[in-house]
């Protein structure tokens, strides 16, 4: 993952796991509401981080996710989470009744984040319009 | 937050009590727990997550292939479920249509019962 975190960001290495989803969330949760934001959308965050890690250790158990969390960039009122280092939350539709975790997995992620994008392996997702803090 | 089941009968069903979070480390458990209810003859289950706090897509995929299970030996499997963090998972999953949640065990034990 090419992407380092800035002064404002929180880097999380995450071993594969399973245990640590849940660590990871809470931390996710914990930048989120320094960042100011509301409780619904911290709710948000928690959720689809852990979609994402749980994704990413799916292909990859042996090693360890990367999880950068903060501000998406001075002034432009982003919080912004990238997952690398594992399998990127690809794709697919989910069809309403499917037990397939990945499909149900991506529904989730692009049901919460505002925006949800793959950028060179790394799966990136964004909440826009948080208030300043 | 460890997970905590309790399965119990209750007239023709299975009450099976999901407490804590379910989640890609816990959700083995509660596919043990269906898995042993349907196995001791369970075919109407109930599964009540009133003391559920955390539900992701691996907990749902379990959920869905409980419900699967037992449809295919003319049984169902209901939710009791009113947190709304939870139900909002349903709604994006689209899971909503596929099971009937219930707002409390009060209102899934009452009724006519299973068809």
């Amino acid at each position: 993952m090419s992407v380092g975190p800035g002064v404002d960001d929180v880097l999380l290495r995450v071993g594969g796991s399973p245990e640590n989803v849940r660590t990871a969330r809470l931390v996710a949760a914990a930048v989120a509401r320094r960042e100011g934001l509301p409780e619904d959308r911290v709710d948000e965050v928690r959720i689809a981080v852990g979609e994402a890690v749980t994704w990413a250790m799916q292909g990859v158990p042996d090693h360890a996710v990367q999880v950068v969390l903060g501000p998406g960039g001075t002034g432009t009122g982003e919080f912004v989470v990238r997952v690398g280092g594992g399998t990127p939350a690809a794709g697919g539709v989910v069809e309403p009744g499917t037990d397939d975790v990945e499909g149900l997995a991506v529904a989730l992620l692009r049901g919460l984040a505002d925006r949800v994008s793959i950028e060179d392996g790394t799966t990136v997702l964004t909440w826009s319009d948080v208030p300043p803090t | 937050m460890d997970l905590s089941l309790a399965t119990r009968p209750e007239g023709d069903r299975t009450v099976v009590e999901v407490g804590g979070e379910i989640d890609v480390y816990t959700a083995p458990q509660l596919r043990s727990a269906l898995n042993d209810a349907v196995a001791g003859g369970a075919r109407h289950l109930v599964v009540d997550m009133s003391g559920t706090e955390f539900l992701d897509s691996t907990g749902l995929g379990v959920l869905v292939g409980g419900l699967k299970r037992v449809r295919t030996m003319d049984g169902d499997l209901e939710l009791v479920c009113s947190s709304e963090k939870i139900l909002k998972v349903f709604r994006i999953t689209g899971l909503t249509k596929v099971f009937t949640i219930h707002p409390s065990i009060e209102d899934a034990l009452a009724g006519s019962g299973p068809a």
